[in-house]
């Protein structure tokens, strides 16, 4: 008796569950509707902790802050080379510190305030005194004032020759100043303390961009409608982000027409799709990098510091095999700088050298191998898992002996070690806070990334004073140069191995058009259109 | 009592089919080598993510690897984490609880208290806790599933225990100076062996279960090991090529149930109550 009725409640649950689903499928079916071509549904598994400009530091964070909010200077199409917005155009003084920017007339907050140039003193200031996440892209800003209504004065504390891409992120988004102070906002310098403006900007947006905030609710939805007084091109005049964390259920959305852009998917899941249905693949170069640290501390990273075997694994690499699992699009950069960077070279063709991979390793007096742990966080760059990553480089390295064991870990965990520059082989990404080379030079020896690998600036001086020169080098040709340089150095005597750079792939419906992908702020809303 | 063939053959259709899943995941143990196609660690990315075939019989997974080999392999892991566990947990179990049960009082309040500690917490969450705390490995899956399992037969023993110590055969063998060791290990325990062995049967499907899914959850073995509830983690990545999570997870749907009706036949065969139905 008892069997039959564990056998009956097995069926039940059987049907109960198959029941669930077909009911899913109706529901979303009736309420999901996007024959409406006025209205634009987008599915994402987004990191949104705050909508703050001034506070917001968030992978997708530009997502939303390029559909409400404007800058003096923006990005356009996949390119990462600063474009007039707000600003006309600008002026540099002699010394490279002090920048003169003039603002475009008629433009209006979504308020109907003028943006002028008081409004932009105050968003500075602001995300300056606040000290939250997106200050540290105003770091170098000392002084910010209005000459008149429409100039606007920066001066920096020195010489940044990545000043113009630095202003193209949220930290330096321009808020409608008369509503931020209104609702409790401040830019005065104890702004950290007295500023309360950010629940009302997480409820409502306060900028001059092609939308307006309408409601967000968290790890659910977020409803963006038309800004009246936008003078630019609006397609649609409604946009719904959907939160739908699973990529697999994305696709699913996509090709029901439930949602127009499952943006949060991988390579593995788009291969699936099928030309003719009711959905296309965009595939787009992005800025993240996957590399391999190797410990330069002899007491931390053991084998791995030792210069010929960091050589070795650089050439024992199966570059190609990194490239195919990272998806269509994806890129081999020489070393440290992504393509659509100044300067940027890309790894030559046949650099995979076993031979050499084991004349270094009988060099360096390891011919018969070594153990050594892999650490992977179970993440993923761009849909490619990281333990997957890894299981690929210790197939590699079996070849010249290197027997890897992977430990596989959390990422908290794995990052906190990493930045403690604690662990000895590693398996990391580098994604970009602004696009351009500036950002990269955390690579070198004694900067951020540096230091994580215990790579002391006396080991290549030259490296140094290459990267000093790049800082401040406004020329870009002379720019280019110096960082070709600093690439070549890197690709051969690093304790890097650059695995590949990730492209960004993800399903559109057919019907969708002015799909441009780019890094810093994935999609144009205002662009995206459905025809009909 | 009857003899155990009669009594399969008088027994239900799930008893059979439980034995028929356990004897085969056993041959499969033992003969994976024979059994497997391909090696479980070779990538070869030009095949990633083929469909089930005759080359394949699972299938490939993302780098190319043949999932039937590295299912058949997994059942050495998956398997053995099992009864590893079970066995621990059932030593150890007995041991506590059987000195709980047979001296009682204060003692037996202190190792009781103790033991309810451990079942207040939600097991696969204690497992987990356990098994983040110690790193991800099968040995220290296995401790942490052990730890949060024994109190379940430590708490059956202890019942048997009090149960049977005051019974004549007890009595006679404490009368003719036998020590409190001897009892209770020679005369109590080969009596309330059966129920256990009843209880650890069930338990070895759970275990197996509740290993996959800290292998799931990363928690349990270490890539590029073939472990069954991994490879069900990897595939859930890539739903649409479905093969590379179905087959694992068939395994351990199979071993578990099985198990689980084993251990119900056993019941069955063992209670005597049962018996005369």
């Amino acid at each position: 008796m008892m069997k039959k009725i564990s056998l009956l409640s097995i069926l039940l649950v059987l049907v109960l569950s198959l029941f669930a689903c077909s009911n899913n499928g109706e529901k979303t079916n009736e309420s999901g509707g996007t024959s409406n071509t006025d209205t634009i549904v987008i599915g994402v598994a987004s990191d949104w902790k705050t909508l703050d400009p001034a506070r917001a530091y968030e992978v997708f964070g530009n997502l939303y802050f390029y559909a409400t909010y404007e800058n003096l200077y923006t990005l356009e199409g996949s390119e990462l080379i600063p474009k007039p917005a707000l600003a006309k155009e600008y002026t540099v003084d002699e010394s490279g510190l002090v920048y003169t920017f003039k603002l475009e007339e008629g433009r209006k907050f979504s308020s109907g305030n003028a943006v002028t140039a008081e409004d932009v003193v105050f968003s500075f200031n602001r995300t300056i005194n606040l000290k939250d996440n997106a200050s540290a892209l105003a770091k170098g800003v000392v002084k910010v004032e209005a000459l008149d209504d429409k100039t606007v004065v920066v001066n920096l504390k020195e010489k940044d020759a990545s000043f113009l891409s630095k202003l193209t992120s949220n930290a330096f988004a321009v808020v409608d100043s008369k509503v931020v102070k209104e609702q409790g906002g401040s830019d005065a310098e104890d702004a950290s303390t007295t500023d309360a403006a950010t629940t009302h900007l997480d409820g409502t947006s306060a900028g001059s961009g092609p939308y307006v905030l309408k409601k967000w609710t968290p790890n659910t939805e977020m409803v963006l409608e038309k800004n009246p007084y936008y003078t630019g091109t609006v397609n649609a005049s409604k946009i719904i982000i959907k939160e739908i964390p699973d990529p697999n259920t994305q696709i699913q959305a996509l090709e029901k027409g439930e949602i127009d852009v499952a943006l949060s998917v991988g390579p593995d899941q788009v291969k699936n799709i099928k030309e003719g249905g009711n959905s296309k693949v965009v595939s787009s170069p992005t800025s993240t990098l996957s590399f391999l640290l190797m410990n330069n501390s002899t007491e931390i990273g053991k084998e791995m510091s030792d210069p010929l075997v960091q050589q070795a694994v650089r050439y024992a690499l199966d570059y190609k095999g990194f490239q195919q699992l990272a998806g269509d699009g994806a890129l081999l950069p020489m070393s440290f700088v992504q393509d659509g960077f100044v300067g940027a070279k890309s790894r030559s063709d046949n650099y995979q050298n076993l031979e050499k991979a084991k004349e270094l390793m009988k060099k360096a007096g390891y011919e018969k191998g070594f153990t050594v742990p892999l650490t992977a966080a179970n993440y993923d760059s761009e849909g490619l898992s990281w333990v997957t990553i890894a299981e690929k480089v210790k197939e590699d390295l079996a070849k010249i002996n290197i027997n890897v064991e992977i430990q596989t870990g959390d990422i908290g965990v794995v990052i906190e070690d990493y930045r403690n520059g604690k662990t000895p082989f590693l398996v990391m990404h580098w994604s970009p806070d602004y696009y351009d080379l500036s950002n990269q030079l955390a690579f070198i020896p004694g900067d951020i990334v540096g230091k994580r690998a215990n790579w002391e600036p006396s080991a290549n001086a030259k490296l140094v004073s290459l990267s000093e020169q790049a800082k401040v080098e406004i020329d870009d040709t002379k720019r280019a140069e110096i960082s070709g340089k600093m690439q070549e150095i890197i690709a051969e005597n690093s304790p890097y191995a650059f695995l590949v750079q990730h492209p960004k792939s993800f399903a559109v419906g057919v019907n969708l058009e002015g799909v441009t992908y780019n890094d810093l702020y994935k999609l144009r809303l205002n662009e995206l259109k459905l025809s009909k | 009592m009857r003899k155990f063939s009669s009594f399969i053959s008088q027994k239900g259709f799930l008893f059979k089919l439980g034995l028929f899943i356990c004897a085969f995941w056993i041959i499969v143990v033992i003969f994976a080598p024979l059994i497997a196609t391909h090696s479980t660690t070779a990538q070869e990315l030009s095949i990633r993510y083929q469909q089930p075939s005759f080359s394949h019989f699972f299938g490939t997974d993302e780098l190319g690897r043949d999932v039937f080999s590295r299912v058949m392999y997994g059942s050495r892991i998956s398997l053995s984490a099992g009864i590893i566990t079970v066995i621990i947990a059932f030593s150890f179990g007995i041991f506590f609880g059987g000195i709980a049960g047979y001296k009682g009082g204060k003692v037996d309040e202190v190792m009781m208290r103790f033991s309810e500690l451990i079942m207040a917490f939600p097991p696969l969450i204690l497992a987990m806790v356990i098994a983040a705390a110690l790193g991800p490995s099968i040995i220290n899956s296995v401790i942490a599933m052990a730890i949060i399992w024994w109190p379940n037969y430590a708490r059956l023993m202890r019942s048997l225990v009090i149960s049977l110590k005051e019974s004549e055969y007890v009595t006679a063998s404490r009368v003719m100076g036998a020590s409190h060791i001897r009892v209770l290990f020679l005369e109590i325990l080969p009596n309330s062996f059966g129920p256990l062995l009843v209880m650890a049967t069930l338990d070895l499907g759970n275990a197996i279960l509740m290993f996959s899914g800290l292998s799931f959850l990363g928690l349990g073995t270490q890539p590029p090991t073939p472990e069954w509830g991994s490879m069900v983690s990897d595939g859930a990545k890539v739903i649409q090529n479905w093969w590379v999570s179905t087959f694992p997870g068939l395994a351990i749907f199979s071993i578990s149930i099985g198990a689980n009706f084993v251990g119900d036949g056993l019941r069955d065969f063992l209670d005597p109550k049962l018996q005369k139905e």
